[in-house]
């Protein structure tokens, strides 16, 4: 709450700040235009200098700087973004660029879960799978993802196949690591217990290690799946840019910062309302874990 | 219930039976240096009642542990049956002093664990933990998930969990330890009687003078550093057990025996130098 009353206390009250005056007449100044913006000294300087040759005073007020605009401005933004046609016939509404956004992250995302969760699991579970693969993991990990955006074009081409390889290589090592962490975390006692119950070790893997994590992988993935929103912005501008980060590129080019702030927000919006609803929904799967209260 | 037997007899008879456990110089090193066993032999018989007491550090935890198959035996041999125990099998159950129900499991499919483990259908299974549940008295809780029930509760369900797979041997550390005294007392007796009406020798590991005297028809008694076989001793109380026992001369002087045993090594120990290595590896009967 409080960086929003902040901006709004140096939007709205005019004394604090605003270090710009916006010209309404350009009065005497040779290269003033009504509309423009300039630092409040040159202004100061160039009016003293037109008053002293007793030509008009230029006159104007303050303002911030394009890139700080008030708050209703932004929300303004929000609506007549969306409802805003693109310029070019060829462009994308906001909304498809949105939806083009979120199906580049769920399938980087759900191809790196597919080979990463079970690999995960394994190296959790048996210590000579985790000697085989973890090291490389762990060297691989380092690597950053946008590095491979020049050779992942030349690979995958220059369309969508590119960017959910970067989300993919983003994710992947992480989430093998972390869920072999996760997975050696679970109580001993409980494998013992199956094991004198008699169950074999795959039963053991599928019947108690694999259900007793689920709670915790569940919680890594909603993690995870913030880090993935990460490398979309990354992953967007290789290749064709496109989805979100092609409007806040496109729309900063413009100078039209209120969109640009519209569309930083309509991401956090976007990432917090899948969490909310992932969280409930393992409230519900997970119904059994005390400790799924988060 | 036949009429009550006199107690020196149905030790007797109890002796005559054949061995069900069999341990042979049976010694546990951890590291060079640490015995937690050492050259423990001992004989139990098809149906006992045998508590294994001793001060913390004594090994009786790796014990039970060793009889499960979760531990390994440096020296020595124990069998079961007569087959050397090389590993945890379905012939010996254990239930453990930490709640080890799986949480994801309502309390059926936990009693239908081991039984769907080793083969049995779906359907069979099922029946069969429908009459364990109603054995231990849970009929009504048939479908909670163990973090809805009672510590005690829970215990009772992992009994009819080991139970239910039909094990020759019944393995319990310290089952009650995490209990408070009035439900402890209600288990024991609980317990009793579960055993009492089938086929199955329990080997209990405790540290209450009481409880192991209460349950017990023989006591272990175990020594610390390193764990030997310090005595093992005839329980002559009647069966049924009822908590009126508890109140006998008998029962009082046999107390006042095992604590001065456990008591004289409870001295020695602290006399000894606190050795961090050998704490952080030793306790596994905290």
């Amino acid at each position: 709450m409080l960086p929003l009353l902040v901006w709004s206390a140096v939007s709205y009250l005019p004394f604090l700040w605003h270090p710009n005056v916006k010209i309404t007449v350009p009065g005497g100044v040779a290269y003033f235009r009504e509309g423009m913006q300039i630092e409040r000294d040159r202004f100061e300087a160039e009016a003293d200098t037109v008053r002293q040759s007793g030509l008009v005073v230029p006159e104007g007020y303050r303002v911030n700087p394009v890139y700080l605009p008030a708050p209703h401005k932004v929300f303004h933004a929000m609506y007549t973004a969306f409802s805003t046609e693109p310029k070019r016939r060829s462009e994308q509404w906001l909304h498809e660029s949105l939806w083009h956004s979120i199906t580049i992250i769920f399938w980087g995302f759900t191809l790196s879960s597919i080979v990463g969760i079970p690999l995960g699991i394994l190296c959790g579970a048996y210590s000579r799978m985790s000697k085989l693969f973890e090291p490389f993991i762990e060297f691989f990990r380092y690597f950053p993802a946008p590095a491979f955006g020049a050779l992942a074009v030349a690979i995958l081409g220059i369309h969508d196949a590119p960017k959910i390889a970067i989300i993919f290589i983003g994710t992947f090592f992480q989430q093998v690591l972390i869920v072999a962490n996760t997975t050696r975390m679970i109580d001993p006692a409980l494998i013992e217990a199956a094991r004198t119950l008699g169950a074999s070790r795959p039963a053991v893997l599928l019947r108690v290690v694999v259900p007793g994590v689920l709670p915790n992988l569940f919680r890594d993935s909603r993690i995870l799946l913030g880090w993935a929103w990460t490398y979309l912005i990354v992953a967007e501008l290789i290749g064709t840019s496109s989805g979100i980060t092609w409007f806040i590129t496109q729309q900063a080019r413009y100078k039209n910062f209120d969109n640009v702030f519209a569309a930083i927000i309509m991401i956090g919006l976007i990432g917090l309302t899948t969490d909310l609803i992932l969280s409930r929904f393992g409230r519900r799967l997970f119904r059994w874990d005390k400790g799924a209260a988060s | 219930m036949t009429e009550p037997e006199d107690s020196a007899t149905r030790l007797e008879r109890l002796k005559s039976r054949p061995l069900i456990l069999e341990l042979d110089g049976l010694s546990k090193q951890f590291g060079p240096d640490l015995n937690i066993l050492k050259d423990v032999s001992l004989g139990i018989h098809r149906r006992e009642f045998l508590t294994v007491i001793g001060p913390s550090g004594c090994g009786k935890s790796t014990l039970a542990r060793i009889l499960a198959g979760l531990e390994t035996i440096t020296s020595g041999e124990a069998r079961i049956s007569g087959e050397p125990i090389l590993g945890p099998g379905p012939d010996r159950g254990m239930v453990f002093q930490k709640y080890t129900l799986f949480p994801w499991l309502t309390v059926k499919q936990n009693v239908m664990f081991g039984l769907t483990a080793q083969g049995s259908s779906k359907g069979q299974a099922e029946g069969e933990a429908r009459e364990w549940i109603e054995v231990i008295g849970l009929t009504k809780f048939a479908d909670h998930y163990p973090h809805q029930l009672s510590g005690g509760m829970q215990q009772r369900v992992a009994i009819a969990r080991s139970l239910a797979t039909r094990p020759k041997v019944l393995l319990m550390d310290e089952p009650f330890g995490a209990l408070d005294a009035q439900t402890r007392l209600r288990m024991q007796q609980h317990l009793i009687e579960i055993w009492q009406n089938i086929d199955v020798t329990v080997v209990f590991i405790t540290h209450d003078l009481d409880e192991a005297i209460y349950l017990a028809d023989r006591i272990l008694v175990l020594k610390p550093n390193p764990g030997e076989i310090q005595a093992l001793i005839d329980v002559p109380l009647p069966r049924p057990r009822l908590p009126e026992h508890l109140q006998t001369s008998e029962f009082k002087s046999l107390k006042e025996e095992l604590g001065e045993l456990i008591h004289s090594h409870e001295q020695m120990e602290e006399d000894e130098p606190l050795h961090i290595f050998r704490m952080t590896k030793v306790d596994d009967d905290v």
